[in-house]
This record gives structure tokens, sequence and C-alpha cells, in this order.
């Protein structure tokens, strides 16, 4: 299983100019580009179910981290501020900026989530070949709301923050703010480890469950 | 590289590419299928259904909440009873004269600067592709390409206005409430990253290699 298998030849059409493109083999770590406009037209990622897999439950695991541990305390002289990453959200909310409230739950919670847990849907049964029903309708869902993942955006903003506030009071990140950070990381990895042609190709392959 | 036929692409070539699974398919089989992709079930189009169109209203919309974006407090930083607004631009200029010019940088970079490029971007492209220009494709893709990477980043002022609102409750001490004006910039963010994502590339290159 830990062999990764080289990519047949294709002919695709540029998704960024529409030029038909023949694709040669490619062996593991390859990658081809158009030959127009230099858009990545396929890459194969060595080993990317498992690798994909690895990853998605570390990400699962230190968002758990991230929502559970003390994220930021703030303050001074007794009075401290203890947030969680949720508190911002809730604040947001209690002031009646409930527009404001759901664009950040929305790409710091609900899209991570869902991508990490659509992951897993999609990538444990292709380990063995399998697809669960609704299996493309995810994959494609995970994959148009990528851009609107913004867990590293959002921890710029801690940073930024951070560096506002320090003439207030000190602000001291807690685990879960640690945890946060290597998060960006892994999410980083999942999305260099894992490629959409080499799913939709397993995809079609798999049997049907 | 010849120099008497068009360079071949999908369209030319009587075909559609599906735009969520890259599948390649003859546009007469698309068509038996309802154009409905067979391998992840997306609707087939050989270019974004009225791209140019979406794309201009968008954009129109994004400039006009721009202006409140900017007019407006996106903070409001209560401190000994008296509250005070505070703009993008005032946030900015605050961090240049106290000294934090790094922290002025990213909000400038990320708030205004990346914002107008932007939609100064989008507009040149839509012009660009409405006036069939065959002028230097490949950077206009790049630029294009810049665009969708760099818009969601303009996302961080948004996000620390929640993590100030978070924190800064602090109640005699000082407490910060969002803005109106931050709805209106979130807004924006959006609806660019909306409008960056129903502009097709491909028409850039429509233009180029027709040369019969
Ligand atoms: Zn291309
Ligand atoms: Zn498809």
């Amino acid at each position: 299983m830990s062999i990764t298998e080289a990519l047949q030849p294709i002919t695709v059409a540029c998704p960024d100019c529409d030029l038909i493109n023949q694709i040669p083999a490619l062996a593991a770590g390859e990658s081809a580009n158009c030959v127009r406009c230099e858009a990545t037209l396929s890459r194969n990622p060595p080993n990317a179910i498992n690798r994909g897999i690895a990853l998605t439950f570390t990400a699962i695991m230190l968002y758990a981290i991230t929502c559970t541990l003390p994220f930021l305390s703030f303050g001074k002289a007794g009075i401290v501020a203890h947030t969680k990453l949720f508190s911002g959200i809730i604040g947001l909310y209690e002031q009646g900026m409930y527009f404001l409230a759901g664009v950040v739950s929305f790409t710091t919670v609900v899209v991570p989530v869902f991508m990490m847990s659509g992951l897993c849907y999609l990538l444990l049964p292709l380990r063995c070949d399998v697809r669960l029903p609704g299996a493309t309708r995810v994959l494609r869902w995970i994959l148009n709301l990528q851009p609107w993942n913004m867990v590293e955006i959002f921890m710029i903003g801690i940073i930024v923050a951070g560096v506002k506030l320090q003439k207030m009071a000190a602000l001291e990140p807690g685990l879960g703010a640690w945890a946060f950070m290597l998060l960006i990381f892994v999410m980083a990895a999942i999305g260099a480890s894992i490629e959409p042609r080499v799913l939709w190709e397993r995809l079609e392959s798999a049997r049907c469950l | 590289m010849s120099v008497a036929s068009p360079p071949l692409t999908a369209a030319r070539a009587q075909h559609v590419s599906c735009i969520d699974c890259g599948l390649l398919m003859p546009t007469a089989s698309a068509k038996q299928q309802a154009n409905t992709c067979r391998r992840c079930g997306a609707a087939l189009h050989s270019r974004h259904t009225n791209s140019l169109n979406r794309t201009w209203a968008l954009l129109i919309s994004a400039i006009i909440f721009y202006i409140p974006a900017n007019l407006l407090p996106i903070t409001l930083t209560t401190a000994v009873g008296k509250t005070e607004g505070d703009t993008i631009m005032q946030g900015v200029i605050y961090f240049l004269f106290s000294g934090d010019w790094p922290v002025a940088l990213v909000i400038f970079t990320a708030s205004i600067m990346v914002p107008m490029l932007k939609m100064a971007a989008l507009t040149y492209l839509l012009i660009s592709v409405q006036r069939h220009s065959s002028h230097r494709p490949l950077d206009r893709a790049k630029i294009y390409r810049m665009v969708e990477f760099v818009g969601r980043w303009s996302m961080i002022d948004v996000f620390v206005v929640t993590i100030m609102v978070a924190l800064v409750q602090l109640g005699a001490l000082a407490s910060i409430q969002a803005g109106s004006g931050a709805i209106f910039f979130c807004g924006v963010v959006i609806i660019t990253m909306l409008a960056a994502a129903s502009f097709d590339p491909r028409l850039i290159w429509d233009e180029c290699g027709d040369n019969d």
C-alpha cells in the first residue's frame, strides 16, 4: 500500500486557459504545468491517501485542543480576561454583530470542521478502495470551500491584535493558541499532500458502498 | 509553435472540461447527459455562465461598500466612560506614529492596498476582455492568479476586531466593540472574493491566436 503508483498519461484542458494539454505519466513527486499559461495541471504527491489520513487526524486533534484549552489571556492588576477560540464569536453575537459573528464562525469553525471531517469520510474508505454514499459531493464541497478556510489568516490576526493591545496590558498565549499555530502548518501540509486528480481517479475506480 | 493554426483549446476541439473534477469530454456526449459531469455531478459549462456581467455587478457593489468601510469606525473603544471610534486609516496612522510601524504596514497592506489593487486589477481584466485585447495574456493570467490568491488575506482586520472584542472586556478599565465599518469591510472582502471566482480566466485567452 505504501508504494505510490505513477499517474497515467492523460489529456486535459487547462482550467485557466482551456488549452488542451497532453500530460505524460507522472512519477511520485512529479507535477505538470500548462504549456501556455503555466497553471499547475496535475501533481502526484507521494503516498497521498495515507499521508492525508495521518495529517487529517493530527489536524482534528489539534483543533480539539484549540477549542477546549485556554486560548489567550489578557489583562493586568488582577483583572485578567481568559478567552477561548469561540469567545470572540460570542462577543460579536452579544453586541448584535450577527453578520460578523456568522462570517467569523463560518471561516474559522464551520469550514475547517467540515473539511477535516469530510476528508476522513473520503480518505479512510479510499484506503481500501471503497467509496461511501455522497463521496463525490463531499469532495466537490471540500475543493470549493478551500479558500474560505481562513485559520491561517485568523492566526495572523491574533498576532496583530497582540501587538495592538500590548500597550494596554500583556497578552499571554495559552496552550490552545500553540495548538492552533501547529494546526496552520498541518492544514498547509494537507493542502500540499492532497491532489484533486488523485482523489477523483481513486473515487472513480473505488467500489460503491 | 506553428504560426498558422490557433492553439487547440477544448472549446475549439468541441470539448468541455469539468470545472470541479477536470474530466474532459466531447460537448456532444455532455449534452446527452444534460450537461452534468458523469464523474462528479457538477454542471458543465464551456465558460462560466454570464461571467462578465456577474463579475461587474459584484465588483461595483464591492466598490460601493468600500466607501462606508473606510468612513465608518471599525472599532468603538470605551475607556474611562468615553467612547471613541476608529476607522481603518486612523488605526494605521495611530500605529505609524506610536512607533509600531510593522503593525501599521500589515494593516495598511491587508486593509487598504490589497482591496484597492484587487478592485483595480479586476476592473482592468474585465475591460481588457471586453475590448477583446490580445495584449500580454500571460501577464494578465498572472494578475488574475494573484488576485485570487491574495484576496482572502484582507480578512485580517476583521479577525483583529473579533479578537479585540473578545479580549478587551475589562469592565471599567476598557472595552472594545465592533463598529459598523467592520461589517462593510467584511462585505467588501467577501464580495471581491466572489467577484474573482465569477471571473473566468479562460476569457483572457479566448482572443489569442485568432489570426483568421
Ligand atoms: Zn493554461
Ligand atoms: Zn466533474
